[in-house]
């Protein structure tokens, strides 16, 4: 029964290394259509958005003409291109850090006992869910130089004296963005981090209180160290995110005055359509993909070596 | 396991299926439709008939228009609701039905690009004169072979030359100017000056001189949205009109540099507007629309830069609009008058302007004997100008008379006719024929405005893009 059981019929014989090698192939092929679907979806268009980037094209004409690399070389020396990279580090920077630093102080709050917690939850987190043109007009009514909220409170306390004009003033409308963002933006890193402070096992702010540690003591040594990953993920969203920028800054300032709210994708944006430029608005965002899969290695790395 | 095999087998042929799909479809992915031939007028072009289908079919053909500004709207109407022209021509020519699609100008930009690259586009699409006509005319029909055979050779002198103004592209008319349009006019609010006894300015220093008298006053003398491009190049050529007549289009042109000391001046002028009193604080903060308009038709400003385009102001019907809409509680009386005089000649400034919208036929239309139908309709006496005039717009066809029994007072009905004649006196167009040097211009201003760069300084930067541009 046995040797029964190991002879093969000859039909099989035959057939068993064909269905051997359709088996090695059969594992390739169930992939495929994962490949296929990002290959041809994200990387053509890439190589797509590369390959116009050495035309001069205004995006819907059929006359092109190559001009090889020229949009790259005219991009280092873009001022606007710099200016927009200097916007894009200032907001992002502020952003970020002021976003994770109020985040963590709600988060931390909200955990404490406190009377309508839920309550409090659902209004942080409110803003994140929030239209951004909703957002935009909102804030260009607060922000407004004449009769705008903002400058009439500080009329009414007294302040009168430090009335801006926070949109027009290219010197502050690059802040006035940011506040708009952090507005927005907290109640997420709020969630995260009310998220990771529950995985903290209570034991050890029991045995850091045994010890004597203080309600700061307790935050710097044991809360901010082991919600680190939320803070990681937190850095590598607003890192992405300060380089998508596009809505609010497009709605509320429009990228002005001048160019001193420019963010690259507002700029892309203008070059493509209002200047009818495909060519350099395409070799703009392929220098912009760089510049995010570059900050992305170099936090993936820092993060490894932590 | 012999069966478990034969089940792999459909699995492997759909995921053959599927990725076979997903390569082709990324093949298909963007091209640039081929460009017409000049005067291409195939298809349905020839002298068929207009109705389709088969012979005898009732069913009427219908094309697509689109367009962030169709003319007046239907008294009452929705925003965005087909506008006057296309519900009366649907009522007048059951052989041709007109499928509206509005959309705002912003999103307008992206659609139409989409659209007409990807081969989709309407039948009818609305353009603006200048940058837009010059980027879409390879995806047009030349009207001119239309006009020719429906209206005979010196068809275009029954038309405000005006109309023409950024439309004409070499031998190429790749659109019918609706109704014309200029700008130059300060509007200002009448019963705001008579409350302080004052006058509309006619000089610059006027100008400042009654903005002084009503900032003191606790009013706001003049509103701009200054966040948009558009209405601070009205300004500027309106300063650069005044000082050297035509000045600004020879730079446009590349024949004069924008460092030129008259236009250096003009943009001067500009920059101190934002020191002198003239511009309300916070300017380049708010948009033309809906802020600065809101503002001044709400009567917290007494003066705004606008053109002919605002008439409607002077209606019973928009004050009524205005009085529900905005809650404003007064009655206001707004008139417009010339630009102030700068160069100090004794003369105001003049009007430029030109179609307020260009009405073109998609050259991959199916439907263009049927598309030309409507322009035609649209673009006569008996048809669309009329109810142009009737509703106090501009007409492109000469000879048409404004009709003014919704202008609220005689004041109001003299100035309306003046505007006929300020319109025959026009300076220039309005819009820019190149993308670059429109984003440059734009920079360059609201640099000034806020005081990063000097005029000569944001003139210079102008120069340089000016100087990259394959005229």
């Amino acid at each position: 029964m046995a040797t029964t059981s190991r002879t093969m019929p000859a039909a099989v014989e035959r057939t068993a290394p064909r269905r051997r090698r359709w088996r090695g192939w059969t594992n390739y092929l169930y992939i495929v259509p994962i490949f296929a679907f990002v290959g041809g979806l994200i990387y053509y268009g890439i190589a797509y958005t590369f390959y116009v980037s050495t035309l001069d094209w205004n995006g819907m004409s059929a006359t092109r003409t190559f001009v090889g690399l020229k949009y790259y070389v005219d991009i280092l020396s873009d001022p606007i291109f710099l200016q927009t990279l200097r916007n894009t580090a200032v907001f992002g920077f502020l952003a970020i850090f002021i976003q994770m630093a109020l985040g963590l102080t709600m988060a931390v709050m909200m955990y404490a006992p406190v009377y309508f917690r839920s309550v409090y939850k659902v209004i942080f987190f409110v803003p994140v869910v929030i239209s951004p043109a909703v957002t935009a007009y909102v804030f260009r009514r607060i922000f407004n130089a004449n009769d705008g909220e903002l400058n009439l409170i500080m009329q009414a306390v007294g302040l009168g004296g430090l009335q801006q004009a926070w949109l027009a003033d290219p010197r502050i409308a690059l802040y006035a963005l940011t506040a708009i963002n952090i507005w927005q933006w907290t109640g997420l890193s709020f969630l995260m981090y009310y998220a990771g402070l529950t995985l903290i096992e209570d034991s050890f702010y029991e045995a850091a209180r045994i010890d004597g540690a203080n309600f700061f003591q307790l935050l710097w040594h044991i809360t901010v160290p082991l919600v680190r990953p939320t803070s990681f993920a937190l850095l590598i969203l607003g890192v992405i995110g300060a380089l998508k920028t596009f809505d609010i800054v497009f709605l509320v300032t429009g990228g002005g005055p001048g160019r001193a709210t420019e963010f690259l994708s507002t700029y892309i944006y203008k070059k493509a359509i209002q200047d009818f430029n495909a060519g350099y608005a395409s070799a703009l965002s392929v220098v912009m993909l760089f510049v995010a899969l570059l900050l992305t290695v170099i936090q993936l790395r820092a993060y490894r070596e932590e | 396991m012999q069966k478990s095999q034969s089940h792999k087998w459909p699995l492997l042929w759909l995921t053959v299926f599927v990725v076979a799909a997903l390569l082709l479809s990324a093949c298909a992915a963007p091209a640039a439709p081929a460009a017409p031939a000049a005067g291409d007028t195939s298809a349905d072009t020839a002298a068929a008939p207009a109705t389709s289908g088969d012979a005898g079919s009732t069913e009427p053909v219908r094309i697509t228009m689109w367009s962030w500004n169709g003319g007046p709207a239907v008294p009452g109407s929705e925003p965005g609701a087909p506008p006057r022209l296309v519900v009366e021509f649907n009522q007048s020519h059951p052989d041709v039905q007109v499928d509206w699609k509005f959309y705002q100008y912003v999103d307008y930009l992206n659609v139409l690009k989409l659209a007409i690259v990807s081969g989709e586009g309407p039948d009818l699409f609305g353009l603006q004169a200048g940058a837009l006509v010059k980027e879409y005319s390879e995806f047009t029909e030349d009207i001119t072979p239309y006009a020719e055979k429906a209206w005979g050779a010196d068809w275009q002198d029954q038309y405000y030359p005006l109309g023409f103004e950024g439309v004409t592209q070499g031998d190429k008319l790749p659109g019918m100017p609706l109704f014309n349009s200029a700008a130059g006019y300060l509007w200002y609010n009448k019963t705001i000056l008579d409350k302080y006894n004052l006058q509309p300015p006619t000089t610059l220093d006027e100008w400042v001189s009654v903005c002084k008298t009503l900032n003191e006053q606790g009013e706001t003398c003049f509103v701009q949205g200054a966040k948009d491009a558009w209405v601070n190049f009205d300004m500027l050529i309106a300063l650069a009109n005044e000082i050297a007549p035509g000045k600004i289009y020879e730079a446009e042109a590349g024949t004069v540099p924008w460092t030129d000391p008259d236009l250096v001046k003009a943009m001067e002028l500009w920059g101190e507007m934002f020191s002198n009193g003239i511009m309300q604080n916070g300017a380049l903060g708010i948009s033309q629309y809906p802020d600065a308009n809101d503002i001044w038709q709400k009567g917290d400003a007494a003066m705004i830069l606008f053109g002919l385009w605002n008439d409607s102001v002077m209606t019973k019907t928009a004050l009524q609009d205005m009085q529900t809409q905005l809650e404003v509680t007064e009655t206001y009386e707004f008139l417009p008058v010339l630009f102030p005089d700068v160069n100090g000649d004794g003369q105001p400034g003049r009007l430029f302007g030109g179609p307020d919208v260009v009405l073109s036929i998609n050259a991959n239309s199916q439907h263009k004997d049927a598309a030309w139908e409507f322009v035609q309709w649209a673009s006569s006496q008996e048809g669309g100008q009329q109810i142009l005039a009737d509703t106090v717009n501009f007409p492109s066809l000469k000879g048409m008379t404004l009709n003014d029994s919704d202008i609220s007072t005689d004041a109001q009905k003299e100035n309306l006719k003046q505007q006929l004649v300020d319109l025959e006196n026009a300076a220039g167009k309005r819009e820019f024929l190149y993308p670059e040097l429109k984003t440059a211009l734009g920079d360059a201003l609201q640099n000034v405005a806020s005081g990063t760069q000097t005029a000569q300084q944001a003139l210079e930067s102008v120069e340089q893009v000016s100087q990259t541009i394959q005229r």
